[in-house]
């Protein structure tokens, strides 16, 4: 079996489908007799009143202290080592089997002897991973909030990160753009982009498979942090892989197959009603109409589709829906002395774009991966063990030769062009020489290589024989990305085809048939990444006092960019905790951090955080007299950190080849000097004063778990161009130690966890609430304080205030006006802020909100009898979205845009009452599209952001075929999108390649 | 087991201690000061890099403006293309927001350039036989800063005057303006004195382009033209010494005995080194003139953009080939306009007819170049043919010389004819220096009429410079300058609707566009809002 698995995980991908239709089908006889086993009964009949009988996971390893509670008597005990348990039962009676970490199973007493199998649940561990290990929940000070791998792999997404949207309170995500190989999302913790480690080790990793994650961990506030040093201030997402557990061979494969869509789709008009409305439009400039009752008639019958074309571009270029698959194995195993984890995992995902049968190559958007992990841990004494991790992925994408294929759709109007003339060839015209059909299929195609390898090595030396709790490690690591493409683009012709006196068609050439490129460019991408470190720790308790300090020292060298020197970090960091009995807890960290880009004398940086926590519920006033309160941890840490965002080497002054000249009569081309922009040898790293003060409860028999943070960062020394950047200076000014941002919110999740009989089930709510506000950045003198950018959020957008539009003459005579624009009715009308009866720049102010963002998120899980059921819904609040330019605005680009069926509610002297759009001008209107409140919309959403829904065989029938356990599963993502603004997707915006809806099947095996 | 901790911690050190020290402090592929002010280059190679950047500060000219030349802000062309930014100089919508054609920045960044070269390169330990050399490149880089100046108070009137300073960011740069004389002043003490240090006339081949004697004098003489006109001399009296300054400075120019008017009009902008050119804006060569400004229906093997449309006002200057305005010439045949015109219209428009690339330009309606509907294509009914080979026959454009005309030597007739007119009245001297442009031009008879009066000859040298100095971003300044685009700019421009009926042709003339010019305070520009806000001692001009 698992031969053939292997050989399946790299069968060629038409033969994927059918592989998945086989194991489906080979489902279907046993999901029916699945049904039959409800309520499980004991088969044998020994001595009445005693059962006996054994525990295990789903692999068959005996678990060790599982509660079996009879529910009748309210009798209870534990398993042992071996999983063994005795209690009394007599028939009838109920038996609940629970374990912290997997899911509770009642079974009703039918005999004497009853062995189970428990399956793991999402349940928390009490444990998390902190940045240099991990810690306990129990005595943490620090702010953190974590994932594990059985929920990021709930979403059938490519990267890792987008499997986080929703899931983490404080990380929020972005995803601006859906094409296979691009489609990462941004993420950011509290409003700043966070630095990235996997496995202790800051790179920057988007491949990993969520299947070969442990678990995904986000630290938060500053003592979380500081260690990082110079890279510590914006928060960081701790990604821990797998390691193998002592234990029996595990072996966990999973195919996936999904289907892609994209969530919608801008609705452009068709060729009559663009027509139309242009006519309509070149009236209100006072032009004369350029399209006939003729050619209308012609648009609206289509009885001329070469001179009078009628595309629908969207339709003609795009699939509805493109195929994604995914194939992992993993195993994972291990001895006394060795423990493994090696994962291979294939995903091959399509785009959207047609092709077509003339060209022997594919011109789709396609990105195909390969994965391959392997982590090993080997005791070689008592005292010594090995950790060696290596992780390799090559990344392969094919793209079209031609770009820009979404901007082409979004303003191309459906007359535009025909896509093929009459003789075959490609239409096109003096205006639109890109055929979108020639863009996407006869453009060629470019292959993108990328390939990572990452190894990490460490060595870890227990001297409890010197000291007891001390210890010593070290890692040493590295990664590398090399990123490579093969350009094989060509150029293609386009005609305009046009009837002669002969009654022949006369056909004008644009541009030429090329032939394709054989180009290939080397170095697209390259990182290195060498990175050393030495730790030393000591963890100890002393009756009730407990103790842990750690001493990590660390360097690493960055090389990023081809030719530039690498970044070199260096830093020591020390951090000491200290706990009463899990009651009073005190925590300081602190790093010393410098880099290779400050000047000698002023590139170290000394960061610090404390924290302190108090469990209320120790204390014996709680404990004694409130029995509901299981955990109510009050804490607060207060720091300083660092970022590093500097440039390259700014603080020296440069010069560089300067844009050249001609002199002489043979116009010689003369290679010239000129200065760099100013430099700054003052420029020091950004700093950050964090507050955080939060709040981890747990009431009802654990049932219920809260965790709520408050946090108020001060971000100053921002690195900006100064506000007073009088151009007479004659260079560039150079960023400087400037400005100062405020950001604050709150992050709260909240869970209750519980089980009705055999029913499983939980809801948690995540709430990232978060503002930002400039408090300083060197403002220039502003007439008016509406004016002012400080004390605004540093995405505010500034415009005027649109009040509707113009309905008469009258009213525009009454009305203050931008300067050189004479509106007409159905003109945008602004407010004149300062009175002076001109529209101009003292008009305007901001436009957004500065409340919060919030994003927010419903996750609900349940689980009864081999059925799982999760859902994820997540949405955000006081968002906008600012909508302009040639996706937004009719017969943009000198009146060669496109136009959209928004525009059809534009306003007439007809439909002045209900008008939700400004009267229609072809090309740029400087009333109307001036910025202004007016293109400003409502960005709240919600999505079904994931479902899945999946079936685990019963124990006994895998077993019969020698597997632990089958699992079936259906699970989508973007499922339904509810907003305001439902035009385009909420994320997304613009005219880029949509996000997906994904809709996923698949099977995993386990034995 | 001691020893195991020996290892690691060995191991440890050996990591931190191996990664030390290889990689350069700074990055030493990085030109810095030393290199480029070379305390050891006897030649001063990258020096003189430096300064012939400064040179790349001038004026482009040509569609520099979106895609539009300056003269689609005047009344001689309006732009093809609706809503291009150029039109804010014709709509009322230039402000300090938002001036197209705002050139702050780019003069003050040659300012500084000048700057820095001036005060480093004492630096450099020039031998013997580059000390002339390096006076010249001195003198120019003075020469450069000059003409900076100049463009910077052509439009804003007085603008802070730094000398020799280079900014730091420590500087206090809240600087203030000084006034328009102090800035004239120091542009013509500047010209002054180098005039005689710099490269005298004309210069070898390989140094073509350099700022010579002859530039510093030109642009003494525009300046003195400009600050004699009406805009800048309101309350000039009949021989007022401004224009006696300004004829003064135009002679010695051509005193010098070593510039003509170049034997063809046609050739001369595609000359690269010819008897007329002063200073020009060097450029490499290529077909972006012809690419921006040919026919759009040109377009296919080649690219035709038709940016320009030039305006029927202008077409109307363009006299006939007897030297007489259309309306008063015999020649004028008002169904068949384009005939028997000045030889220049010919070069510098295209009109329907005309031959170009093999095939007669169409701009009739529904013409291949006027086709209609919502393409881009001319507004007026012509095209603009300046500055671009002789393609007629060809089918693709070949590349060629387009370097932009700052100064050539019929500006300089034309500066002299209008002063000495201006101070002395219409003399003999008047009389040839137009007369010449004229004869060159190919009127026949190029003779003006005996006995002009003053104002007669005024109108004459306006119309002259007008015809000649098309699309050479003078008319812009002139209307200006004479404080005639009030009127000249407020109303419409016209263009020629040329209907095919059957095989004969149908002249009607329309409005273009309308313009607006709002006067006095469109006569200067608005110094850009941004800069006043950031230096609270800018003084915004009066009207803005």
């Amino acid at each position: 079996m698992k031969r053939y698995l292997k050989k399946v995980m790299y069968l060629k991908p038409r033969h994927e489908l059918l592989f998945l239709q086989l194991i489906c089908l080979g489902l279907i006889p046993f999901s029916g007799l699945a049904q039959n086993s409800s309520v499980r009964k004991t088969q044998e009949t020994l001595l009445s009143g005693t059962l006996k009988g054994i525990i295990s996971d789903i692999y068959g390893e005996p678990l060790f202290g599982v509660t079996v509670l009879n529910k009748s008597k309210g009798e209870h005990t534990l398993t042992d080592r071996s999983g063994k348990y005795t209690i009394t039962g007599e028939p009838g009676e109920i038996l609940v089997f629970s374990l912290n970490g997997y899911l509770t199973k009642e079974v009703e007493v039918a005999g004497q002897n009853l062995n189970l199998s428990l399956t793991e649940s999402t349940q928390t561990e009490k444990t998390f991973n902190s940045l240099y290990g991990p810690r306990k929940k129990s005595t943490s000070i620090q702010s953190y909030a974590d994932i594990y791998s059985r929920e990021l792999a709930q979403s059938p997404t490519v990267s890792y990160l987008n499997a986080l949207t929703g899931r983490l309170p404080g990380l929020t995500t972005l995803q601006a753009n859906g094409e296979p190989g691009n489609d990462f999302v941004g993420a950011s913790i509290r409003g700043v982009a966070p630095q990235i480690l996997v496995n202790g080790i800051p790179r920057d990793l988007t491949s990993i498979d969520p299947e070969e994650i442990e678990s995904i961990t986000i630290l938060k506030d500053a003592l979380s942090t500081v260690m990082l040093g110079q890279r510590s201030s914006g928060g960081v997402i701790l990604i821990k892989t797998k390691q193998g557990e002592i234990g029996k061979q595990k072996v966990s494969f999973t195919a996936q197959r999904g289907i892609q869509s994209s969530t919608t789709i801008p609705k452009t008009l068709d060729a009559y009603n663009y027509a139309s409305l242009f006519n309509e439009a070149l009236r209100n400039d006072g032009k004369a109409e350029i399209y006939t009752q003729a050619d209308l008639q012609a648009y609206k019958d289509g009885s001329d589709p070469i001179g009078h074309p009628n595309v629908d571009w969207y339709d003609e270029i795009l699939k509805p829906s493109s195929i994604f698959s995914r194939y992992n194995l993993n195993t994972s195993g291990g001895g006394n002395n060795a423990r493994y984890f090696v994962s291979v995992d294939y995903l091959n995902q399509d785009g959207l774009y047609k092709t077509s049968d003339e060209n022997s190559y594919n011109t789709n958007v396609n990105y195909k991966r390969y994965l391959l992990r392997s982590n090993i841990d080997v005791d070689i004494t008592k005292n010594l063990s090995v950790n060696l991790n290596l992780f390799g992925a090559i990344e392969n994408g094919n793209y079209p030769g031609g770009g820009g294929i979404y901007g082409a759709l979004a303003t191309t109007p459906n007359n535009a062009y025909p896509i093929f003339n009459s003789n075959g060839s490609l239409g096109g015209n003096n205006d639109f020489q890109n055929n979108i059909w020639g863009l996407s299929t006869r453009s060629g195609y470019t292959l993108s290589y990328n390939r990572t390898i990452t190894a990490d090595l460490s060595l870890k030396r227990t001297l409890d024989d010197v000291l007891k709790g001390l210890f010593v490690k070290a890692t040493l690591s590295f990664n590398t990305g090399l990123g490579d493409a093969t350009n094989r683009t060509k150029t293609f012709a386009v005609y305009k085809q046009t009837p002669n006196a002969a009654g022949e068609y006369d056909y004008q050439k644009f541009k030429v048939d090329g032939v394709q490129n054989a180009g290939s460019s080397t170095n697209t991408a390259q990182n290195k990444n060498l990175y050393s470190e030495f730790q030393a720790g000591f963890d100890r308790s002393f009756q009730k006092h407990h103790v842990s300090a750690l001493l990590n020292g660390n360097i690493q060298n960055v090389y990023v960019n081809g030719p530039n020197l690498p970044l070199d970090y260096k830093t020591l960091a020390s951090s000491f905790s200290y706990d009463y009995d899990e009651k009073y807890m005190f925590e300081v960290a602190m790093s010393y951090s410098g880099l290779n880009r400050y000047l000698d004398n002023n590139r170290y940086g000394y960061f610090p955080a404390v924290g302190v926590a108090w469990n209320i519920s120790k204390e014996n006033f709680l404990k004694e007299n409130v029995s509901w309160i299981n955990n109510l941890k009050l804490r607060a840490s207060y720091g300083k950190t660092g970022n590093a965002n500097i440039g390259y080497f700014v603080y020296d002054q440069y010069y560089t080849d300067g844009v050249g000249y001609y002199f002489g009569t043979s116009a010689t081309f003369a290679y010239t000097k000129t200065e760099s922009s100013l430099a700054n040898p003052n420029a020091t790293w950004e700093k950050a004063r964090k507050l955080n003060i939060g709040l981890d409860a747990d009431f009802f028999n654990n049932t219920f778990n809260l965790t709520v943070d408050y946090y108020k960062n001060r971000f100053y020394d921002l690195m900006q161009q100064r506000g007073k950047s009088a151009s007479i200076i004659g260079n560039t000014y150079p960023l400087e130690n400037i400005g100062i941002t405020d950001y604050r919110g709150l992050d709260l999740q909240a869970t209750y966890r519980n089980h009705i009989n055999n029913l499983n089930y939980f809801v948690s709510a995540i709430i990232s609430a978060g503002s930002n506000k400039v408090i300083d950045q060197d403002e220039v003198f502003r007439e008016y304080d509406w004016m002012k950018r400080t004390g605004q959020s540093g995405s505010q957008t500034f415009g005027y205030l649109a009040d509707g539009f113009f309905q008469t003459i009258e009213e525009i005579n009454a009305s203050p006006k931008i300067a050189g624009y004479n509106p007409v009715p159905g003109d945008i009308k602004y407010r004149d802020l300062n009175g002076d009866q001109i529209i101009n720049e003292f008009d305007v102010t901001a436009l957004r909100s500065n409340k919060p963002m919030v994003y927010y998120s419903f996750n609900l899980g349940i689980n009864y009898k081999g059925f799982d059921f999760s859902a994820l819904l997540q949405g955000a609040r006081n968002r906008t979205i600012y909508v302009s330019g040639t996706t937004e605005w009719e017969f943009q680009n000198n009146g060669l845009g496109q136009a959209f069926e928004h525009h059809l509610n534009r306003w007439t002297p007809a439909t002045a009452g209900t008008a939700t759009y400004p009267r229609l001008t072809v090309g740029s209107n400087v009333n109307n599209q001036a910025s202004s409140s007016f293109w400003l919309r409502n960005g709240n959403y919600l999505r079904l952001k994931n479902v899945e829904l999946g079936y685990t065989l019963p124990g006994s029938l895998s077993h019969k075929i020698g597997l632990s356990s089958i699992r079936v599963f259906a699970n989508g993502l973007n499922l339904l999108t509810q907003s305001e603004f439902d035009r385009v997707d909420p994320e997304t915006i613009g005219s880029i390649y949509p996000a997906q809806r994904v809709i996923n099947m698949g099977i995993n095996i386990k034995f | 087991m001691k020893r195991y901790i020996y290892v690691i911690a060995l191991a440890a050190g050996c990591l931190a201690a191996c990664q030390k020290n290889d990689i350069e402090k700074t990055p030493l592929n990085q030109w810095t000061e030393e290199y480029v002010f070379d305390e050891k280059d006897s030649v001063g190679d990258f020096a003189k890099g430096f300064l012939i950047e400064t040179y790349s500060n001038l004026p482009t000219g040509f569609n520099r403006i979106g895609g539009n030349i300056l003269a689609s802000a005047s009344d001689d062309a309006i732009a093809s293309q609706t809503s291009s930014t150029i039109e804010r100089f014709t709509n009322g919508q230039i402000s300090p927001f938002n001036n197209p054609d705002d050139q702050w920045a780019k003069n003050y960044t040659g300012i500084r350039r000048a700057n820095i070269f001036l005060a480093n390169i004492g630096k450099v330990p020039f031998k013997q036989s580059m000390i002339t050399e390096k006076n010249y490149w001195i003198a120019e880089a003075r020469f450069l800063r000059a003409y900076f100046y100049f463009e910077l108070v052509k439009r804003y009137g007085g603008v802070p005057l730094l000398g020799d300073r280079v900014l730091t960011l420590n500087d206090d740069l809240s600087i203030p303006k000084n006034t328009l004389a102090q800035c004239v002043e120091y542009i013509l003490t500047e010209c002054d004195a180098i005039k005689g240090a710099l490269r005298k006339d004309p210069v070898s081949d390989a140094e073509l382009g350099r700022a010579t004697q002859a530039a510093a004098l030109a642009l003494k003489s525009r300046l003195l033209l400009y600050m004699a006109s009406p805009l800048y001399n309101a309350g000039a009296t009949a021989n007022d010494p401004k224009w006696k300054d300004a004829a003064d400075a135009a002679r010695e120019v051509m005193k010098l005995n070593v510039f003509s008017l170049h034997a063809s009009f046609g050739t001369l902008f595609t000359t690269r080194k010819n008897t007329e050119v002063i200073l020009a804006f060097q450029r490499a060569n290529g077909t972006d003139v012809e690419n921006n400004n040919t026919p759009v229906g040109y377009a296919g093997p080649v690219t035709a953009n038709g940016y320009t449309s030039p305006t029927q006002e202008l077409v109307d200057a363009f006299q006939m080939k007897d030297g007489k305005p259309y309306n008063q010439s015999a020649l004028y045949d008002p169904a068949n306009p384009y005939v028997n015109r000045d030889p220049r219209f010919y070069l510098t428009i295209f009109h329907n007819g005309l031959k170009w690339l093999n095939r007669n330009v169409e701009t009739f309606e529904g013409g291949k170049d006027k086709p209609g509907g919502i393409v881009t294509q001319t507004r007026t009914g012509y095209y603009m043919r300046k500055f671009m080979g002789d393609f007629t026959s060809s089918t693709v454009f070949s590349s060629q010389t387009h370097n932009f005309m700052l100064f050539r030597y019929a500006e300089i007739l034309l500066n002299f004819a209008e002063a000495q007119n201006e101070f002395s009245g219409p003399d003999a001297d008047v009389y040839k220096a137009i007369e010449d442009i004229r004869r060159r031009a190919g009127l026949v008879p190029f003779a003006l009429p005996l006995n002009l009066t003053k104002e007669q000859m005024r109108e004459i040298i306006r119309h002259e410079r007008r015809v000649e100095m098309a699309f050479e971003e003078q008319r812009f300044w002139d209307i200006r300058r004479w404080k005639i685009a009030e009127n000249v700019l407020n109303g419409s421009l016209h263009g020629m609707r040329i209907t095919k009926n059957g095989n004969a042709l149908v002249y009607e003339r329309y409005e273009a566009a309308k313009v607006s010019f709002s006067a006095p305070k469109m006569y200067s520009y608005p110094i850009p809002y941004t800069e006043i806000t950031k230096n609270r001692n800018l003084v915004q001009n009066t009207g803005w």
